[in-house]
């Protein structure tokens, strides 16, 4: 109950936050009411996508300092999972999205184990490396459709079905993924008050200072691991649903990995609002860049060079991305 | 009562023996100092103490545990808590947060530790910087948020490296009267590595001497200060001449 209540309770934020983050919402809630394109529709979807992947991501590279550059593992097992078990045994999105959360949670364990016990540059280089390697398997896998991947069979299913998620009026999975998003916004506001986000912030910190004050740092590491897999294969399974085609290369590749990392990282690491405004700016921009310079100017891969280009101006400028720079001009403008 | 009990530990780098077969005890409620010149092996022991390095031989018990092969996270939920001697603490917790970690070792919940950190806010007269950032306080300020952090575990041994060091005479004496108010007012037993002579000889109610790794002297302040081994390894000749002629000694000792 105390938990449910803190979920709420905004009360440490400022005022202008929460009624800016009030208005953005509301505009986001009507939005589907007013006539818009297919493509900001997309857009939008994606947008809640990865503003939750980022703060999935949030929690153990921001709040925990662990910059983890291999999670998009984690999207490909809920998107399989849900996939996988869709076409073959006709499971519902209900069940499925939890088993992949599951097993997410478990092969995270098995990850996790090895990478903790490793600092800085070398754990991201180890999450880069497990993460290609379950991809590797993935594409030679006969048994989900190796490189090809997979196609969920929509026309087997009658729209809207809410069991299976499968509906022509993106309308529907643009509400779904709203509520996930407003969930996830709340767990995560709890999340950095509760004993293990204070103990994240105390690792990132010093982690002999850490243990020092009783905390079991590789367990605390491991649980928050868990955490974050939880919302990259939750959302990686409505990926499958709403998307219906994934091939190992859109769900686990190296570029989906730090795109996922860039959210946070160019928002603000470590700040509640970081990967929604990481989200804000990256999607639209990845969706013009895509369409507009890869597509019509030939320009293919401008948008990895682009975000190579935000990584260096964040490490360079303010390593706490946008948010750290509001936080900054706050400062000053208190003082 | 004994609280701990240190037997024969001996800690080694390669071929650098840190600490050499070192015993001692401490009694419940006691106050002991630890001094020695830099390099003698005092951060090394209490490393050694609190599990943050596995030891070459020897053994610690701890409240008649043996917490000998113990992780450092174990050994503090057990009750001894350490602070550090070079520990700048970081800006992106502000003071509040910072208790609130160490308030955190014995309660999961968040409203528990925030009204622990308050009261021992207040018991610290650090209360009007509760919202501050550590990293942007005074050295002197940031000494007693660690010793508050510390305290919010509850521990029943607290350990504490070198908390006077880089202070005016000033801020030592407002140190001190935190130490006292640890061990007295909180009844906790202290173990305190210091080479700020004044805070070992009005604070400590024993002392322990370290030399090249090794225990030369124990006893009460007065006496070891009149050991002669440890005015030439330590003290040296000036602290000896200025202290049994009463002229007041009260900067940080130059370190040898
Ligand atoms: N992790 C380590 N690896 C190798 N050598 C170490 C390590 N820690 C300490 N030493 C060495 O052990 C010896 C004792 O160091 P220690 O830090 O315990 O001294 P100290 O008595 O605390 O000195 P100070 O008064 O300067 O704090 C030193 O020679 C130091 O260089
Ligand atoms: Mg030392």
């Amino acid at each position: 109950m105390e938990k449910l209540k803190a979920c709420f309770d905004f009360s440490d934020l400022p005022r202008l936050d929460l009624t800016i983050a009030g208005l953005v919402l509301s505009a986001l809630l009507v939005f589907p009411i007013f006539p818009h394109s297919s493509y900001a529709m997309s857009t939008v979807i994606q947008f809640f996508m990865f503003a939750l992947y980022g703060m999935g991501w949030n929690t153990i590279g921001g709040y925990g300092g662990q910059v983890d550059l291999g999670l998009a593992q984690y999207l490909g097992i809920g998107a399989y999972t849900t996939a996988v078990s869709m076409i073959r045994w006709n499971t519902p999105f209900w069940v499925s999205m939890p088993i992949g959360v599951v097993l997410a949670i478990i092969w995270c364990f098995v990850v996790g184990y090895s990478v903790f016990r490793l600092k800085g540059h070398y754990f991201a280089i180890a999450t880069i490396a497990m993460s290609l390697v379950l991809k590797d398997v993935f594409e030679v896998w006969k048994f989900v459709g190796a490189s090809r991947g997979l196609e969920i069979p929509s026309t087997r299913f009658t729209s809207p079905d809410f069991l299976h998620l499968v509906f022509t009026n993106d309308t529907y999975y643009y509400c779904l993924i709203l509520a996930f998003f407003v969930i996830g916004l709340l767990y995560i506001n709890w999340f950095r008050k509760s004993r293990l986000g204070f103990q994240l912030r105390s690792i990132k910190d010093n982690e002999e200072v850490a243990r020092s004050l009783g905390i079991n740092v590789q367990w605390a590491k491991l649980k928050t691991y868990a955490v974050a897999v939880t919302f990259v294969s939750a959302v990686g399974s409505f990926h499958a649903c709403y998307v219906k085609n994934i091939e190992p290369e859109d769900t686990m590749s190296l570029d989906l990995s730090i795109l996922i990392a860039l959210m946070a990282m160019l928002g603000g690491a470590g700040s509640l609002w970081g990967p929604i405004i990481g989200a804000g700016i990256l999607i639209p921009l990845k969706s013009y860049l895509k369409e507009w310079l890869g597509a019509r100017a030939g320009l293919v891969g401008i948008d990895v060079v682009i975000y190579g280009a935000i990584i260096m101006f964040i490490s360079a400028v303010e390593p706490r991305g946008v948010w750290g720079i509001v936080q900054r001009v706050r400062r000053r403008k208190r003082a | 009562m004994t609280l701990l009990d240190v037997q024969h530990l001996t800690k080694s780098f390669g071929g650098l023996v840190a600490n050499k077969d070192i015993s001692f005890v401490v009694a419940q409620g006691e106050l002991l100092g630890i001094i020695g010149p830099n390099g003698a092996g005092k951060t090394t022991l209490f490393n050694s103490i609190a599990g943050a390095h596995p030891i070459d031989s020897g053994k610690v018990i701890f409240d008649g545990r043996d917490i000998t092969a113990l992780k450092s996270h174990q050994i503090a939920r057990l009750g001894l808590t350490r602070t550090f001697q070079i520990y700048a603490a970081s800006g992106d917790l502000t003071v509040k947060e910072n208790v609130m970690v160490g308030c955190f070792m014995k309660t999961g919940s968040r409203s528990v530790a925030a009204a622990l950190a308050d009261r021992i806010l207040q018991e610290f007269e650090i209360e009007h910087l509760a919202r501050s950032l550590v990293g942007e306080l005074p050295i002197a300020a940031q000494k007693r948020v660690v010793m508050a952090t510390a305290m919010g575990t509850e521990p029943k041994l607290l350990l504490l490296d070198e908390v006077a060091a880089g202070l005016t005479p000033h801020e030592v004496d407002g140190i001190i009267a935190t130490i006292r108010f640890i061990h007295k007012d909180l009844g906790v037993t202290v173990i305190l590595i210091e080479h700020v002579m004044e805070m070992v000889m009005n604070v400590c109610h024993r002392v322990l001497v370290l030399d090249y790794g090794e225990k030369i002297a124990e006893g009460q302040p007065r006496e070891v200060v009149k050991d002669p081994g440890v005015i030439k390894a330590y003290l040296g000749e000036r602290y000896a001449r200025e202290h049994t002629t009463g002229t007041p000694v009260r900067s940080e000792f130059p370190k040898p």
